[in-house]
């Protein structure tokens, strides 16, 4: 790892966001590194001296005194704005009346050239221009409002909101439009005086944008809703109940879209009705006609804890309903233990690439909850081929997320195969790190050469050292000691890996000298008794024990072994110690007494006189005196050589008894 | 507002009262101020590091609310749209202050005493903080904006993206810059004491 990835990693791992594998390859490289090392430090200060700065005096303010402050405050302002709204309103019908008169005098003087016959027209060309500019006036508006929400980069919800507002207002109908169609709504607009169609265009821009209107078409949609819901009364997850309603609500609201309201972002409002079943249908309704303003009022439902579960459960079918678009922002529903169930459970019937994109989205937002977690992962492992590949992965977004994944990896028939074939097609590069990190985590054996291959590389030896050593299988200890082999890595660098080996499986260790010895590979069982050394952990110990019984080995080797066990074992190495003592003839006196020695540091006395047995008795007694009368840390070399010299008659009568070992 | 009729929008929850002020209730309105008045004005105050400004800024943000509330729809959190017009207003007086005030190099180059470099000891620890929060007010104020949400107002990276008008991934972009920033106008007041914190 270079210096300045691990300054990157050290300032995201304060959000705790550091996969596994990111985390081993930033300590192995701390460990090492003393400018990083004192980065991490200052960070750490950093981070508490964050933590330690005052809060602001927040209970000094008198909150009653701002709440009068903006209250005088806004008061004053609507005051000024009402002022502001009559000036213009009249200098609206001043400038109208004057634009009436010139229009007026144009059409005198019109009708005056026409009858002198100088511009002759055909009658039916007066009547084509009677009515042409109030036409393409609305028309254009109504255009470009919907090309404004349509084309616009509307990336904040701010300018949404606008431009949904001015959807509203331009489909609203104007004061002459409404006129014009003295038929009966639920708004009572036609029963109203309006202002003449002669009015000017300040006059009729301002009718049109007429709040009140406004307020009662939205008034009149909700009024749809609720008589909708109240006629046909059961809970409107009932398809029976819901069709019903929904076929109630098709006259009113077609009446009130011929008269130009735009119905869809009034009904957005209704979404957020105090009345759940009332809101419930506005969304169900909303939900199958794909509108993604619409579809982001629906989300906005689930996000909100307050929301009741009648409404937050209208508002996850009414996503269902959508398709495509829907699907894609359930994650809260996902996220959420009562909406979750019935979620899934649709997605799972649905199946295909949204349900798949969308759970394998809320995995990995639920990175720190386990249960949430499992639940998702076992929906995406039921999703077929498209659910395993989102589960693989799933692996590299760390935590919760990526143990649930590979949880549910190793429980599914033909995931582990998939992701072994996967190992070997061409991907980016991410994509190719997280599968080799989910199947090191698997221990399929496929992914060792890869590892191998790119521990050789120096730009991805970290990462590749870091996973041989999250290796879960068979396997890692005989590539980790290949590459120990090649003498192209150092001490450190190996270290982590081989003792996270050892400390999953110390079985692996003997194994391996066992594969070893059948092999006959005695150089390999000398890298490996190094390797071990390096490890200088008790999850080496078992491989240590081994290694002292291995005839392979030359006796002074067997002996460092035997001193090494002597600091790291446990009395689980008693007995494979006490063994390979009684094994021993007396040209490896030396290596007994570091046996010797081993078994009083790990058993005490006790244990040398069992290992010596009956007929060693004296010898062992002899031999526990002088290693209690020298402590074992003061000129170790003298003691190893006397405790030799009192161990040579003992293995001399043990070795006609049994016949020769040594290779 | 008779007191009572104040208790009542104080019970209601927020969602009705939102509702309420958007259809022109002014005890609801006044209620959500009084809801969000303390959070608004900590934030800004962390923002412009001093109590005037920052309840003057804190007014003028409900006022803003007030006018915008036709704007306001429920799918994002009231008070995450309250912080978004708070941080708009905020920003406004940094560029308002930095034409008012010739920029100074207050100090920070200066090098601390022994004591007050171990950040153990009192004198150390109020060292720190006096430097951190200067040096907070000196970074640019896009990165001061996502660090003060971020590490001190604890908001998670989707609404400090939300907040600041950047995706979340720009907005973790901008914490991390902050700090390097930090770790470098602070070093020599930090890394003093232990080595590695808890990841």
């Amino acid at each position: 790892m270079r210096c300045s990835q691990a300054r990157r990693r050290i300032l995201a791992s304060r959000d705790a966001r550091l996969a596994l594998a990111d985390r081993l390859e930033l300590d192995t490289h701390l460990q090492v590194c003393t400018v990083c090392r004192a980065l991490d430090a200052a960070d750490a200060d950093l981070e508490e001296a964050l933590a330690a700065l005052p809060e602001p005096p927040v209970e000094r303010v008198d909150v009653e005194a701002a709440v009068r402050a903006v209250r005088v405050r806004i008061d004053e302002g609507e005051r000024e704005r009402a002022a502001e709204r009559t000036r213009r309103v009249r200098a609206g019908k001043q400038i109208g009346w004057a634009a009436a008169a010139a229009a007026a005098i144009a059409l005198g003087a019109w009708a005056l050239l026409a009858r002198d016959g100088s511009s002759p027209k055909r009658p039916n060309e007066v009547v084509e221009r009677e009515h042409p500019e109030p036409v393409e006036t609305v028309e254009s508006t109504t255009r470009f409002a919907e090309s404004a929400s349509a084309s616009e980069g509307r990336y904040s919800d701010a300018n949404e909101l606008e431009a949904s507002e001015a959807s509203e207002l331009a489909h609203a109908p104007s004061a002459s439009e409404s006129s014009a169609v003295p038929q009966e709504t639920p708004l009572g607009s036609s029963a109203e005086p309006q202002e003449a169609p002669i009015e000017s265009s300040a006059i009729a821009s301002e009718a049109s944008f007429d709040v009140e209107r406004h307020d009662r078409a939205r008034a009149a949609v909700r009024e749809t809703f609720a008589q909708a819901t109240a006629a046909h009364a059961g809970s409107g997850e009932d398809p029976a109940v819901l069709a019903a309603r929904l076929q109630a609500l098709e006259a009113p609201l077609n009446n009130l879209a011929n008269e130009g309201w735009n119905v869809t972002a009034l009904a957005e409002r209704v979404v957020a009705d105090a009345d759940a079943e009332v809101a419930g249908l506005a969304a169900r309704w909303l939900g199958p006609k794909s509108d993604r303003l619409a579809i982001r009022t629906i989300a906005g439902v689930l996000r909100r804890p307050d929301a009741p579960a009648t409404l937050r459960r209208q508002a996850t079918l009414a996503l269902l309903d959508d398709g495509e678009q829907g699907i894609d922002v359930l994650g809260p529903a996902l996220l959420d233990a009562q909406l979750r169930p019935l979620a899934l459970e649709r997605l799972l019937e649905r199946g295909g690439a949204a349900p798949v994109s969308a759970v394998a989205k809320a995995l990995e937002a639920a990175r720190t909850d386990d249960a949430v977690a499992a639940e998702l992962a076992h929906a995406l492992a039921q999703l077929g081929s498209p659910g395993v590949d989102a589960l693989i992965d799933a692996v590299g977004h760390g935590g919760s997320a990526a143990e649930a994944a590979l949880a549910e990896l190793r429980r599914t028939r033909g995931a582990p195969e998939r992701l072994a074939a996967q190992l070997g097609e061409r991907a980016p590069a991410r994509q190719l790190d997280v599968r080799v990190e989910a199947a090191a985590r698997l221990g399929l054996p496929e992914v060792l050469p890869v590892l191998r291959e790119r521990a050789l590389d120096r730009a991805r030896r970290d990462t590749a050292l870091a996973l041989l050593g999250a290796f879960e299988g068979r396997g890692a200890l005989a590539i980790a000691l290949e590459l120990w082999s090649s003498s192209r890595f150092g001490e450190d660098e190996l270290r982590l890996a081989a003792r996270a080996i050892l400390a999953r499986d110390p079985r692996e260790g003997v194994a391996l000298v066992d594969a070893l010895e059948e092999a006959q590979s005695a150089g390999s069982l000398h890298d490996l008794l190094d390797l071990t050394l390096v490890c200088e952990s008790q999850s080496a110990a078992a491989t240590l024990a081994r290694l002292v019984a291995s005839p392979w080995l030359a006796s002074d080797e067997r002996q460092w072994a035997a001193l090494a066990l002597a600091e790291l074992g446990t009395d689980s190495e008693l007995r494979s110690l006490a063994e390979a003592l009684r094994d021993l003839e007396p040209a490896d006196a030396r290596l007994a007494a570091a046996c010797a020695l081993a078994l009083h540091a790990l058993g005490g006395p006790s244990a040398l006189r069992e290992a010596m047995e009956v007929a060693g008795a004296t010898t062992a007694e002899r031999l526990i005196a002088l290693l209690e009368s020298r402590p074992s840390d003061r000129n170790q070399a003298a003691t190893i050589s006397r405790a030799a010299r009192l161990l040579e008659p003992w293995l001399d009568s043990r070795t006609p008894q049994r016949p020769r070992t040594t290779p | 507002m008779p007191r009572n009729a104040s208790a009542m929008h104080d019970a209601l929850p927020e969602g009705t009262l939102v509702e309420r002020a958007c259809a022109g209730d002014r005890g609801a309105f006044d209620a959500l101020v009084r809801l969000h008045f303390g959070a608004i004005y900590r934030m800004l105050h962390r923002l412009v590091g001093n109590a005037e400004d920052a309840e003057d800024l804190a007014q003028e943000c409900f006022l803003r609310a007030h006018g915008a509330l036709a704007w306001y729809r429920s799918e994002a959190p009231f008070e995450a749209w309250l912080r978004r017009i708070a941080l708009h207003l905020a920003q406004d007086h940094f560029r308002s202050r930095a034409r008012r005030t010739a920029w100074t190099a207050e100090g920070l180059d200066v090098v601390p005493d022994r004591l007050e470099r171990r950040p153990e000891t009192e004198v150390g620890r109020r060292e720190l903080s006096g430097r951190l929060a200067a040096a907070i007010e000196r970074l640019p104020e896009r990165l001061r904006s996502a660090l003060v949400l971020r590490a001190l107002e604890g908001l998670e990276y989707e609404d400090v993206g939300r907040a600041t008008g950047v995706t979340p991934a720009t907005a973790r972009t901008h914490v991390m810059q902050a700090r390097k920033r930090l770790l470098r106008a602070l070093a020599p007041w930090l890394g003093t004491r232990k080595e590695g914190g808890q990841r």
